[in-house]
Protein backbone atom coordinates (compact mmCIF):
# COMPACT_ATOMS: atom_id res chain seq x y z
CA UNK A 1 0.00 0.00 0.00
CA UNK A 2 0.96 3.50 -0.87
CA UNK A 3 1.97 5.73 1.76
CA UNK A 4 0.04 9.10 0.90
CA UNK A 5 1.19 12.31 2.30
CA UNK A 6 -2.04 14.26 3.01
CA UNK A 7 -0.57 17.62 1.97
CA UNK A 8 0.95 16.44 -1.20
CA UNK A 9 -1.61 14.18 -2.96
CA UNK A 10 -0.36 12.83 -6.52
CA UNK A 11 -2.47 14.25 -9.06
CA UNK A 12 -3.22 10.57 -10.90
CA UNK A 13 -4.13 9.91 -7.60
CA UNK A 14 -6.45 12.51 -6.98
CA UNK A 15 -7.62 12.12 -11.29
CA UNK A 16 -8.02 7.88 -10.39
CA UNK A 17 -9.99 8.53 -7.52
CA UNK A 18 -12.46 10.93 -9.56
CA UNK A 19 -13.02 8.44 -11.51
CA UNK A 20 -13.42 5.38 -9.48
CA UNK A 21 -16.12 8.34 -7.84
CA UNK A 22 -18.08 8.43 -11.66
CA UNK A 23 -18.10 4.94 -12.09
CA UNK A 24 -19.43 4.32 -8.21
CA UNK A 25 -21.87 6.94 -8.57
CA UNK A 26 -23.51 6.06 -11.52
CA UNK A 27 -23.84 2.64 -10.63
CA UNK A 28 -24.57 3.52 -7.62
CA UNK A 29 -27.28 5.69 -8.41
CA UNK A 30 -28.85 3.62 -11.20
CA UNK A 31 -29.36 0.61 -8.37
CA UNK A 32 -30.38 3.21 -6.11
CA UNK A 33 -27.88 2.82 -3.59
CA UNK A 34 -24.93 5.16 -2.50
CA UNK A 35 -22.55 3.07 -4.46
CA UNK A 36 -19.83 2.63 -1.87
CA UNK A 37 -20.16 -0.65 -2.07
CA UNK A 38 -18.18 -0.04 -6.08
CA UNK A 39 -16.22 2.72 -4.45
CA UNK A 40 -14.43 0.87 -1.90
CA UNK A 41 -12.93 -2.35 -4.21
CA UNK A 42 -11.81 0.60 -6.46
CA UNK A 43 -9.96 2.58 -3.81
CA UNK A 44 -8.78 -0.17 -1.38
CA UNK A 45 -7.73 -2.76 -4.14
CA UNK A 46 -7.63 -0.67 -7.25
CA UNK A 47 -5.31 2.65 -5.31
CA UNK A 48 -4.31 0.54 -2.52
CA UNK A 49 -5.65 2.83 0.33
CA UNK A 50 -6.04 1.77 3.56
CA UNK A 51 -9.42 -0.03 4.13
CA UNK A 52 -10.74 2.40 6.81
CA UNK A 53 -9.39 5.49 4.39
CA UNK A 54 -11.20 4.53 1.43
CA UNK A 55 -14.37 3.54 3.36
CA UNK A 56 -14.45 7.26 5.38
CA UNK A 57 -14.02 8.47 2.02
CA UNK A 58 -17.01 6.67 0.69
CA UNK A 59 -19.27 7.31 3.82
CA UNK A 60 -19.02 11.16 2.50
CA UNK A 61 -20.00 9.99 -1.33
CA UNK A 62 -22.56 8.18 0.54
CA UNK A 63 -23.97 11.50 1.88
CA UNK A 64 -23.18 13.13 -1.19
CA UNK A 65 -25.61 10.48 -3.08
CA UNK A 66 -27.93 9.89 -1.15
CA UNK A 67 -28.75 14.04 -0.86
CA UNK A 68 -28.65 14.42 -4.82
CA UNK A 69 -31.63 11.35 -5.08
CA UNK A 70 -33.61 13.17 -2.58
CA UNK A 71 -33.66 16.17 -4.17
CA UNK A 72 -34.27 15.10 -7.68
CA UNK A 73 -37.83 14.69 -8.68
CA UNK A 74 -37.26 11.91 -10.78
CA UNK A 75 -36.70 9.45 -7.61
CA UNK A 76 -38.67 11.08 -4.95
CA UNK A 77 -42.39 10.30 -6.02
CA UNK A 78 -41.26 6.68 -4.84
CA UNK A 79 -39.50 8.03 -1.29
CA UNK A 80 -41.85 6.59 1.17
CA UNK A 81 -40.43 9.04 3.95
CA UNK A 82 -42.03 7.95 7.01
CA UNK A 83 -41.14 4.49 6.80
CA UNK A 84 -37.32 5.52 5.87
CA UNK A 85 -36.99 7.95 8.77
CA UNK A 86 -38.77 5.54 10.76
CA UNK A 87 -35.63 3.09 9.80
CA UNK A 88 -33.04 5.45 10.62
CA UNK A 89 -34.04 5.26 13.99
CA UNK A 90 -32.70 1.55 13.65
CA UNK A 91 -29.68 2.32 11.49
CA UNK A 92 -28.30 5.37 12.60
CA UNK A 93 -28.08 3.88 15.91
CA UNK A 94 -26.56 0.78 14.11
CA UNK A 95 -23.64 3.38 12.61
CA UNK A 96 -22.96 4.96 15.75
CA UNK A 97 -22.11 1.70 16.91
CA UNK A 98 -19.92 0.35 14.19
CA UNK A 99 -18.08 3.55 13.87
CA UNK A 100 -17.36 2.58 17.56
CA UNK A 101 -15.93 -0.62 16.90
CA UNK A 102 -14.73 -0.39 14.04
CA UNK A 103 -11.26 0.57 15.35
CA UNK A 104 -11.06 -2.42 17.69
CA UNK A 105 -11.51 -4.95 14.78
CA UNK A 106 -8.41 -6.44 12.46
CA UNK A 107 -8.39 -5.50 8.45
CA UNK A 108 -8.73 -9.14 7.81
CA UNK A 109 -12.01 -9.24 10.06
CA UNK A 110 -13.29 -6.56 8.22
CA UNK A 111 -12.39 -8.62 4.85
CA UNK A 112 -14.45 -11.38 5.97
CA UNK A 113 -17.57 -9.71 6.88
CA UNK A 114 -17.46 -7.60 3.43
CA UNK A 115 -16.96 -10.39 1.46
CA UNK A 116 -19.99 -12.38 3.38
CA UNK A 117 -22.42 -9.64 3.46
CA UNK A 118 -22.31 -9.13 -0.27
CA UNK A 119 -21.90 -12.75 -0.89
CA UNK A 120 -25.11 -13.58 0.50
CA UNK A 121 -26.81 -10.62 -0.26
CA UNK A 122 -25.94 -11.23 -4.07
CA UNK A 123 -26.85 -15.13 -3.60
CA UNK A 124 -30.87 -13.97 -2.20
CA UNK A 125 -31.10 -11.41 -5.41
CA UNK A 126 -30.52 -13.95 -7.59
CA UNK A 127 -33.40 -16.53 -6.59
CA UNK A 128 -35.54 -13.30 -6.21
CA UNK A 129 -35.52 -12.59 -9.64
CA UNK A 130 -38.93 -12.48 -11.12
CA UNK A 131 -40.92 -11.86 -7.95
CA UNK A 132 -42.95 -8.81 -7.91
CA UNK A 133 -44.89 -6.93 -4.84
CA UNK A 134 -46.93 -4.54 -6.73
CA UNK A 135 -51.07 -4.59 -5.87
CA UNK A 136 -52.74 -3.35 -8.56
CA UNK A 137 -56.12 -2.42 -7.18
CA UNK A 138 -55.34 0.92 -6.71
CA UNK A 139 -58.49 0.93 -4.21
CA UNK A 140 -56.31 -0.86 -1.34
CA UNK A 141 -55.47 0.91 1.61
CA UNK A 142 -51.27 0.95 1.49
CA UNK A 143 -52.10 1.27 5.79
CA UNK A 144 -49.69 3.81 7.98
CA UNK A 145 -46.65 3.18 6.38
CA UNK A 146 -47.02 1.58 2.65
CA UNK A 147 -47.38 4.06 0.02
CA UNK A 148 -48.19 4.65 -3.77
CA UNK A 149 -47.00 5.72 -6.95
CA UNK A 150 -47.78 5.96 -10.89
CA UNK A 151 -45.53 3.19 -12.78
CA UNK A 152 -44.42 3.14 -16.22
CA UNK A 153 -44.29 -0.48 -16.40
CA UNK A 154 -47.85 -1.70 -15.77
CA UNK A 155 -49.35 2.05 -17.16
CA UNK A 156 -51.14 2.52 -13.81
CA UNK A 157 -51.05 3.61 -9.92
CA UNK A 158 -49.77 1.01 -7.89
CA UNK A 159 -49.95 0.37 -4.58
CA UNK A 160 -48.39 -1.34 -1.49
CA UNK A 161 -48.19 -2.11 1.94
CA UNK A 162 -45.79 -2.91 4.58
CA UNK A 163 -45.18 -6.80 5.74
CA UNK A 164 -42.66 -7.36 8.70
CA UNK A 165 -42.27 -4.17 9.64
CA UNK A 166 -39.70 -5.95 12.86
CA UNK A 167 -38.07 -7.24 9.89
CA UNK A 168 -37.36 -4.03 8.07
CA UNK A 169 -36.22 -2.62 11.52
CA UNK A 170 -33.90 -5.40 12.05
CA UNK A 171 -32.32 -5.04 8.76
CA UNK A 172 -31.86 -1.65 9.08
CA UNK A 173 -29.90 -2.12 12.28
CA UNK A 174 -27.77 -4.41 10.94
CA UNK A 175 -27.45 -2.28 7.55
CA UNK A 176 -25.90 0.35 9.86
CA UNK A 177 -23.81 -1.33 11.95
CA UNK A 178 -22.53 -2.83 8.42
CA UNK A 179 -22.51 0.63 7.32
CA UNK A 180 -20.62 2.13 10.07
CA UNK A 181 -18.17 -1.14 10.01
CA UNK A 182 -17.10 -0.75 6.22
CA UNK A 183 -18.36 2.42 5.04
CA UNK A 184 -21.07 1.16 2.50
CA UNK A 185 -24.26 2.99 2.65
CA UNK A 186 -26.14 0.12 3.82
CA UNK A 187 -28.47 -0.05 1.62
CA UNK A 188 -27.28 -2.94 -0.53
CA UNK A 189 -28.44 -4.86 2.17
CA UNK A 190 -31.82 -2.81 2.72
CA UNK A 191 -33.11 -2.90 -0.73
CA UNK A 192 -33.00 -6.85 -1.29
CA UNK A 193 -34.52 -7.37 1.98
CA UNK A 194 -37.30 -5.03 1.87
CA UNK A 195 -38.01 -6.15 -1.04
CA UNK A 196 -37.74 -9.68 -0.37
CA UNK A 197 -39.05 -10.01 3.27
CA UNK A 198 -40.59 -6.75 3.24
CA UNK A 199 -43.52 -6.57 0.32
CA UNK A 200 -41.55 -3.38 -0.91
CA UNK A 201 -41.51 -2.78 -4.70
CA UNK A 202 -38.14 -2.30 -6.01
CA UNK A 203 -38.28 1.13 -7.07
CA UNK A 204 -39.81 2.17 -3.72
CA UNK A 205 -37.43 0.20 -1.75
CA UNK A 206 -34.42 1.32 -3.74
CA UNK A 207 -35.26 5.27 -3.80
CA UNK A 208 -36.39 5.37 -0.23
CA UNK A 209 -32.75 3.67 0.84
CA UNK A 210 -31.19 6.00 -1.36
CA UNK A 211 -32.37 8.90 0.14
CA UNK A 212 -31.99 7.40 3.53
CA UNK A 213 -28.51 5.92 3.70
CA UNK A 214 -27.24 9.73 3.59
CA UNK A 215 -28.33 9.81 7.66
CA UNK A 216 -27.06 6.27 7.79
CA UNK A 217 -23.41 7.23 6.63
CA UNK A 218 -24.21 10.80 9.08
CA UNK A 219 -23.90 8.19 12.12
CA UNK A 220 -20.74 7.11 11.32
CA UNK A 221 -18.88 9.75 8.98
CA UNK A 222 -18.15 12.67 11.33
CA UNK A 223 -16.13 9.54 13.90
CA UNK A 224 -14.48 8.59 10.55
CA UNK A 225 -13.41 12.33 10.02
CA UNK A 226 -12.62 13.29 13.58
CA UNK A 227 -9.92 10.14 13.42
CA UNK A 228 -8.35 11.23 10.56
CA UNK A 229 -9.38 8.42 7.92
CA UNK A 230 -10.16 10.52 5.12
CA UNK A 231 -7.74 12.36 2.95
CA UNK A 232 -9.32 15.57 2.38
CA UNK A 233 -8.25 16.00 -1.69
CA UNK A 234 -9.39 12.50 -2.22
CA UNK A 235 -12.56 12.72 -0.43
CA UNK A 236 -13.38 15.58 -2.25
CA UNK A 237 -12.44 13.82 -6.25
CA UNK A 238 -14.26 11.06 -4.81
CA UNK A 239 -17.36 13.06 -3.96
CA UNK A 240 -17.10 15.48 -7.49
CA UNK A 241 -16.67 12.12 -8.93
CA UNK A 242 -19.67 10.69 -7.41
CA UNK A 243 -21.81 13.39 -7.89
CA UNK A 244 -21.36 13.66 -11.41
CA UNK A 245 -21.47 9.83 -11.87
CA UNK A 246 -24.93 9.81 -10.11
CA UNK A 247 -26.78 12.30 -12.03
CA UNK A 248 -25.76 10.05 -15.26
CA UNK A 249 -27.50 7.24 -13.09
CA UNK A 250 -30.38 8.60 -11.82
CA UNK A 251 -31.56 9.79 -15.52
CA UNK A 252 -31.12 6.54 -16.64
CA UNK A 253 -32.96 4.97 -13.28
CA UNK A 254 -36.60 5.03 -14.31
CA UNK A 255 -35.81 3.89 -17.33
CA UNK A 256 -34.66 1.22 -16.32
CA UNK A 257 -36.14 -2.51 -15.89
CA UNK A 258 -37.39 -3.73 -12.45
CA UNK A 259 -35.51 -7.22 -13.19
CA UNK A 260 -32.62 -5.74 -14.88
CA UNK A 261 -31.74 -3.87 -11.88
CA UNK A 262 -31.94 -6.50 -9.63
CA UNK A 263 -29.88 -8.71 -11.82
CA UNK A 264 -26.79 -5.93 -12.06
CA UNK A 265 -27.46 -5.41 -8.49
CA UNK A 266 -26.42 -9.85 -7.81
CA UNK A 267 -23.80 -9.96 -10.61
CA UNK A 268 -21.67 -6.87 -8.81
CA UNK A 269 -21.72 -8.12 -5.65
CA UNK A 270 -20.95 -11.85 -6.62
CA UNK A 271 -17.81 -9.65 -7.87
CA UNK A 272 -17.19 -7.67 -4.69
CA UNK A 273 -17.44 -10.67 -2.58
CA UNK A 274 -14.96 -13.21 -4.47
CA UNK A 275 -12.63 -10.10 -4.68
CA UNK A 276 -12.95 -10.10 -0.64
CA UNK A 277 -12.90 -13.48 -0.12
CA UNK A 278 -8.98 -13.55 -2.02
CA UNK A 279 -8.10 -10.79 0.48
CA UNK A 280 -8.93 -12.17 3.44
CA UNK A 281 -7.23 -15.00 2.52
CA UNK A 282 -4.36 -13.13 0.98
CA UNK A 283 -3.84 -10.22 3.50
CA UNK B 1 -46.96 8.31 1.78
CA UNK B 2 -45.44 11.65 0.24
CA UNK B 3 -47.23 14.43 -0.31
CA UNK B 4 -45.79 16.81 -3.07
CA UNK B 5 -47.29 19.62 -1.60
CA UNK B 6 -45.59 19.73 1.78
CA UNK B 7 -43.19 21.93 3.31
CA UNK B 8 -40.15 19.73 2.32
CA UNK B 9 -40.69 20.73 -1.53
CA UNK B 10 -40.67 24.55 -0.47
CA UNK B 11 -37.21 23.71 1.31
CA UNK B 12 -35.65 21.81 -1.71
CA UNK B 13 -33.85 24.36 -2.76
CA UNK B 14 -32.09 24.77 0.72
CA UNK B 15 -30.70 21.37 0.28
CA UNK B 16 -30.17 21.82 -3.55
CA UNK B 17 -27.98 25.07 -2.20
CA UNK B 18 -26.19 23.02 0.35
CA UNK B 19 -25.11 20.48 -2.21
CA UNK B 20 -24.05 23.33 -4.56
CA UNK B 21 -22.24 24.84 -1.85
CA UNK B 22 -20.45 22.27 -0.62
CA UNK B 23 -19.33 20.97 -4.38
CA UNK B 24 -17.99 24.47 -5.17
CA UNK B 25 -15.53 24.41 -2.08
CA UNK B 26 -14.24 20.85 -2.58
CA UNK B 27 -13.86 21.78 -6.30
CA UNK B 28 -12.00 24.87 -5.48
CA UNK B 29 -10.20 22.91 -2.58
CA UNK B 30 -9.05 20.54 -4.87
CA UNK B 31 -7.74 23.07 -7.22
CA UNK B 32 -5.44 24.61 -4.81
CA UNK B 33 -4.49 21.66 -3.65
CA UNK B 34 -3.14 20.48 -7.07
CA UNK B 35 -2.16 23.94 -7.41
CA UNK B 36 0.92 23.85 -4.49
CA UNK B 37 -0.80 25.53 -1.73
CA UNK B 38 -1.90 22.73 0.69
CA UNK B 39 -2.75 24.83 3.52
CA UNK B 40 -5.44 27.10 2.53
CA UNK B 41 -6.56 23.98 -0.19
CA UNK B 42 -7.06 22.21 3.44
CA UNK B 43 -9.37 24.60 5.17
CA UNK B 44 -11.45 25.14 2.01
CA UNK B 45 -11.98 21.13 1.64
CA UNK B 46 -12.77 20.63 4.89
CA UNK B 47 -15.51 23.16 4.83
CA UNK B 48 -16.95 21.59 1.96
CA UNK B 49 -16.80 18.07 3.80
CA UNK B 50 -18.50 19.85 6.69
CA UNK B 51 -21.13 21.27 4.74
CA UNK B 52 -21.83 18.00 2.75
CA UNK B 53 -21.80 16.26 6.38
CA UNK B 54 -24.34 19.03 7.87
CA UNK B 55 -27.06 18.84 4.84
CA UNK B 56 -28.36 15.13 6.09
CA UNK B 57 -28.94 17.00 9.24
CA UNK B 58 -30.91 20.12 7.06
CA UNK B 59 -33.11 17.66 5.58
CA UNK B 60 -34.31 16.22 9.25
CA UNK B 61 -34.84 19.82 10.21
CA UNK B 62 -37.00 19.96 7.79
CA UNK B 63 -38.66 16.62 8.06
CA UNK B 64 -39.45 17.80 11.78
CA UNK B 65 -40.52 21.01 10.69
CA UNK B 66 -42.97 19.62 8.07
CA UNK B 67 -44.52 17.03 10.45
CA UNK B 68 -45.06 19.61 13.42
CA UNK B 69 -46.71 21.52 10.84
CA UNK B 70 -48.92 18.86 10.07
CA UNK B 71 -49.13 18.17 13.42
CA UNK B 72 -48.04 14.26 12.75
CA UNK B 73 -46.91 13.04 16.46
CA UNK B 74 -45.48 9.70 15.23
CA UNK B 75 -43.54 10.98 12.78
CA UNK B 76 -42.08 13.95 15.02
CA UNK B 77 -41.38 11.47 17.62
CA UNK B 78 -38.98 8.81 14.97
CA UNK B 79 -37.36 12.44 13.18
CA UNK B 80 -36.56 13.82 16.53
CA UNK B 81 -34.86 10.05 18.02
CA UNK B 82 -32.88 10.38 14.51
CA UNK B 83 -31.22 13.79 15.40
CA UNK B 84 -30.61 12.98 19.17
CA UNK B 85 -29.06 9.99 17.50
CA UNK B 86 -27.06 11.96 14.99
CA UNK B 87 -26.06 14.66 18.13
CA UNK B 88 -24.27 11.65 19.77
CA UNK B 89 -22.41 10.91 16.96
CA UNK B 90 -21.24 14.70 16.73
CA UNK B 91 -20.64 14.96 19.60
CA UNK B 92 -18.55 12.26 19.98
CA UNK B 93 -16.61 13.24 16.81
CA UNK B 94 -16.04 16.40 18.48
CA UNK B 95 -14.45 15.64 21.75
CA UNK B 96 -12.68 13.03 19.47
CA UNK B 97 -10.72 15.93 17.01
Amino acid sequence: MLPIDPAHVPGVTIVVSMLAGVIAGSLGALLGIGGGVFLIPLLNVGLGLPLKTASGISLMTVIATSNAVAVTSESRRFINARLGMLLQVAAVAGGLFGALVVQGLSVRTLYVILATVTGVIAVVMLTRLDRRNVILDRSTDPGVLGGRFYEDESGAEVVYRVRRLPAALSVALGSGVISGLLGIGGGILQVPALNAWCGIPMRAAASTSAAMIGITALGSAPIYYARGHIIAPLAAAAVLGVLAGSRMGLWYAPRARARSLKLLMAVVLAVVALIYCYRSVAA
Amino acid sequence: MTDPRDLRTQFLWVVRAMLIAAGVALAVGLLLHVAGSPVPADQVLRAGLVILMATPVIRTLIAVGERLRQRDQYYLIVTTLVLLELSLTFWYATMHL
